[in-house]
């Protein structure tokens, strides 16, 4: 089917002692794909099984041992993708219990490393975890941005990774010598130019993309909350910035902090300024949401930021995402429901995980572009 | 897992504890061994324990050899005035294959990982800081490219500059005989940054 230019779509799957799913096939629709069942049938596995295929592990922080079936000794996972040009790519994951390993192959290869799918096929999944964003710590914030980014630049997701080794070499060193007293001349250093090096390009990365975001989660929000209240997201550098710097600027300004802050990491023995202690401020009318939201404005933000992750990663990825919805509507008056089916219906491919099938309503047309599945014990039937 | 053997065994484990080599690899080794006809196998360990014994430190490089100085630094067709700096003895063998550089080496035994305790004290550094004296024009830094590797470069820079020795790097980039669409960004952007005029 090449040449007719459509979505990114998952269209099949397999999942073999994947959870409670033991030998679960399923074909899906290339629109809204609604997964209905009771709790603790296995439906949020399926979506776990979709971000397997896509970032190549669980989209909640469980290891890979934690979701092979319970006496099982090895999951396996089987997709096909077909992406916005139209070609077919297979996609497989195994692992295995003892020893634990994991192997990723993507069309029979395996890729150079598992880094290297980041951003094949691009996903965004919101589930009731991502509650921290609004509501947790920095680090939510940062892993949001991340996870974002990563997708969309194979440079940025490099950068971040050989930071975090940098900032754990350069810590250790700190670490060592408050136990040790002594820091030999010309040790820290190379360690502090490698930080600011990676550490500059994530910041001004970071700070471009929050600007860009900005518009984004503005018409995501107006999209499901029509009433005037105002988003906002500012970026918080882990160290002095002016506006305006470019990525030398970034660099220069962090190598001053850190050195000023020289004597306050050595009694600490901790990295003390960088984009490790990045974070975003998301406001609504110019007030803190941490501080000040209602619990409707922390989940409808919460849903804004993910549908204005989506529109942002398909404006700059020449892929579309897919969208995996889990167990979101709970917490939701039905008015938002309905705005939020509204937009999905207008997206790629979609996959939704409800207890209730009651609230789709009359807003989804059944077929064979949507489809509805029954989740039961680990298995999963398509419902006419 | 039991075996009927306890020699068996004991060559299975140590099998094992070589890099690449995984259980089940082990034991089809060792029953491989077995099989073969004592001679052969008599030969094959004293190869191992010849490298112990007969191997040691390039006093000059610090590379492994038989002789000191190694057959490389002993040369006398080598360009002296050169010093390429590697992290193992793997990165001589892997640039001479290249027959293109004509100068001499030194292996610094690794490269700078506080997390794995190793500083500028475990690695061949002060040796190397001796070498380069006036007769010494440029000192060449070949590490790994990765964080550790960067690192290195970067320690050994500041170093080496004040001693008014040329200090340079070689490229990161693109590999020969690979497409430029296929790269990864990463790559491409190193690339682009180490980008040169003609």
């Amino acid at each position: 089917m090449a040449g007719t230019p459509q979505n990114m779509i998952l269209s099949r799957i397999r999942l073999c002692n994947f959870r409670n799913h033991t030998a679960t096939s399923i074909e899906f629709g290339d629109g809204i794909n609604a997964f209905l069942g009771e709790n603790g049938q296995g439906k949020t596995n399926i979506l776990e099984a979709v971000s397997y295929l896509s970032l190549t592990k669980s989209f909640y922080a469980s290891g890979d041992a934690e979701v092979i079936g319970i006496g099982g000794e090895a999951f396996d996972l089987e997709g096909t993708l077909v992406s916005d040009a139209g070609v077919h790519h297979q996609v497989r994951v195994a692992c295995t219990r003892m020893p634990q390993e994991k192997k990723f192959l993507v069309n029979g290869t395996p890729p150079g490393r598992l880094a290297d799918v980041i951003g094949r096929f691009p996903v965004v999944v919101l589930s009731p975890e991502n509650g921290s964003i609004t509501f947790g710590g920095p680090a939510e914030r940062r892993k949001f941005m991340d996870l974002t980014l990563s997708q969309v630049s194979g440079a940025y997701l490099e950068d971040i990774l050989e930071y975090r080794k940098a900032l754990r070499q350069r810590n250790r060193i700190l670490a060592d010598n408050r136990t040790r007293g002594t820091l030999p001349p010309g040790v820290i250093e190379p360690w502090t130019e490698s930080l600011v090096a990676y550490g500059s390009r994530i910041a001004h990365r970071r700070a471009l993309f929050a600007a860009e975001f900005r518009s984004h989660i503005l018409n995501a929000y107006r999209s499901i909350m029509p009433e005037a209240e105002n988003p906002g997201i500012n970026y918080l550098c882990g160290f002095e910035t002016k506006e305006g710097d470019d990525v030398r600027g970034y660099a220069a300004r962090l190598s001053a902090d850190l050195e000023a802050r020289n004597p306050e990491e050595r009694r600490r023995g901790l990295t003390l300024a960088g984009p490790h202690r990045d974070d975003l401020r998301l406001t609504i009318n110019a007030m803190d949401v941490q501080r000040f939201a209602s619990q409707g404005q922390h989940k409808t933000l919460l849903v804004a930021l993910k549908i204005a992750e989506y529109s942002y990663m398909r404006e700059r990825h020449n892929e579309t995402p897919m969208f995996l919805l889990d167990d979101v509507f709970s917490e939701l008056d039905k008015a938002r429901v309905h705005r939020i089916l509204a937009f999905a219906g207008g997206l790629g491919q979609v996959m939704i995980t409800t207890t209730e099938g009651t609230v789709f309503g009359r807003s989804v047309a059944w077929g064979n572009h949507n489809r509805r599945f029954a989740v039961e014990r680990g298995t999963c039937s398509q419902e006419a | 897992m039991l075996y009927t053997s306890e020699a068996l065994q004991q060559l299975i484990e140590e099998f094992s504890r070589l890099p690449g080599i995984g259980r089940k690899s082990a034991q089809r080794i060792a029953l491989f061994i077995l099989k073969r006809p004592r001679e052969e196998v008599v030969r094959m360990a004293k190869a191992l324990v010849n490298v112990k014994d007969r191997i040691r430190y390039c006093s000059v490089c610090c590379n492994i050899t038989e002789q000191d100085p190694c057959a490389i630094c002993a040369s006398p067709k080598r360009d002296r005035t050169i010093i390429c700096v590697v992290e193992e003895p793997n990165d001589v063998i892997a640039l001479e294959r290249t027959d293109e550089f004509r100068g001499m080496y030194h292996v610094l035994g690794g490269s700078l990982s506080p997390l794995d305790g190793i500083g500028p004290e475990e690695l061949k550094v002060k040796e190397l800081l001796m070498r380069v004296n006036t007769d010494v024009a440029e000192v060449i830094l070949a590490m790994n490219p990765n964080v550790e590797g960067e690192a290195t470069t970067i320690y050994l820079t500041r170093l080496l500059k004040p001693l008014g020795v040329r200090v340079s790097r070689i490229a990161r980039g693109l590999p020969v005989g690979g497409d430029l669409e296929f790269a990864d960004e990463a790559t491409l952007s190193r690339a682009l940054e180490g980008r040169i005029s003609l």
